[in-house]
């Protein structure tokens, strides 16, 4: 890398509006920092409290499903971390490379919860707090649930398949007010 | 649907950019001592799983301090352009690279331009004689003290540095410098 690489990959983020770009290998310590870079990211900006909350809610479950995934796969790779602001809203993308497996059965808990209705969401979500002891599955979905319900939003994915074992996957939710 | 056939021009494009260039580490944004903090911890986490080597390592992690230090002192804090700080960390083969961004002033390209060319033309006992030198003078001066943070970098990490002004409009520029750390 050159001062003019690293300048291209500053415009890059500066021009798609990230206010906050991190990729790195994230694990549970990472993620605090993560956090707290975050935090203060938002306190910079005059942020509202209840929207800070929904934020980190959303980083810290997307964190745990995606390091989770990582342990389950041989390969651990890099993770990458965007905040973006649109108008009053903030972008918060979080993903990394996973295998296939792993993809469709995420892929499959977001629509999932996608599916239900703003008030199914409470239910369901207890509902499934009384059956995580089934498996990991459930504390997926949970964790989903969990996403859904505090956000307010549609849970989006960007899905580009690599090659015949792995993909890129990562999250996406709008957070406003 | 929420899938997006189309591979995202965004995330995915920053990652592998970021993934083929090998970054370890990329912020930017403001900084303030509580971020220095927190993304000097995320760089020493970072460094202990892949198993750099403890001088190297040292030296990464003195040299990044040194650099987030300036980026705080001569960081815009309003809104007079739209270019925050930058921290990004590289390694390949042969070193680690540490790169500092942030906007200048273009009255102040010459001088420190000046002051990195003075930097790199010196050997390491001349770097040392100018560094108690400049120690001196910030003690008498903060002016006189500009520049010892340049010197400290090259003393350390015993490589030239490499430094660009990328302009941004008549009156700013954005100023990054390389600082190559070698990994033996």
């Amino acid at each position: 890398m050159n001062t003019d690489s690293t300048k291209k990959i500053y415009d890059k983020m500066v021009n798609q509006k990230f206010v906050v770009s991190l990729m790195g290998n994230f694990d549970q310590d990472l993620l605090l920092s993560l956090i707290n870079i975050t935090e203060n990211k938002l306190s910079g900006m005059d942020v509202h409290d209840s929207l800070k909350r929904k934020i980190f809610h959303f980083m810290v479950e997307c964190s745990q499903n995606l390091l989770k995934s990582d342990k389950e796969s041989d390969v651990l790779s890099d993770n990458i971390f965007l905040i973006g602001q649109e108008g009053e809203s903030y972008n918060v993308h979080l993903g990394g490379i996973l295998p296939k497996a792993t993809v469709q059965n995420l892929i499959e808990t977001v629509e999932e919860v996608n599916t239900l209705k703003r008030s199914d969401l409470r239910k369901s979500y207890y509902d499934r707090l009384f059956v995580t002891k089934l498996g990991s599955d459930n504390l997926l979905l949970l964790s989903m649930l969990s996403i859904a319900r505090k956000t307010g939003q549609n849970i989006d994915y960007e899905l580009i398949e690599l090659d015949e074992v792995n993909s890129f996957l990562s999250f996406k939710t709008s957070i406003t007010h | 649907m929420n899938v997006l056939v189309k591979p995202s021009l965004n995330v995915f494009d920053l990652y592998t950019t970021m993934f083929s260039n090998r970054v370890l580490l990329i912020y930017q944004g403001l900084f303030d001592q509580q971020m220095i903090k927190t993304v000097l911890s995320m760089t020493e986490m970072k460094l202990v799983k892949e198993n750099v080597n403890e001088n190297v390592k040292k030296k990464v992690f003195n040299i990044m301090m040194e650099g987030l230090q300036n980026i705080c002192k001569h960081q815009f804090l309003k809104e007079e352009t739209s270019h925050n700080p930058m921290l990004l960390i590289s390694r390949d083969d042969n070193h680690h690279h540490i790169f500092t961004g942030n906007t200048i002033h273009n009255s102040k390209i010459e001088l420190v331009s000046s002051k990195i060319e003075q930097v790199n033309g010196l050997d390491k006992d001349g770097l040392k004689e100018l560094y108690k030198k400049a120690r001196l003078n910030s003690v008498i001066s903060e002016v006189g003290g500009a520049g010892l943070g340049f010197i400290d970098m090259a003393r350390k990490s015993e490589n030239p540095l490499e430094y660009r002004f990328f302009p941004i409009n008549e009156n700013y520029s954005f100023f990054i410098l390389q600082v190559k750390i070698s990994n033996q």
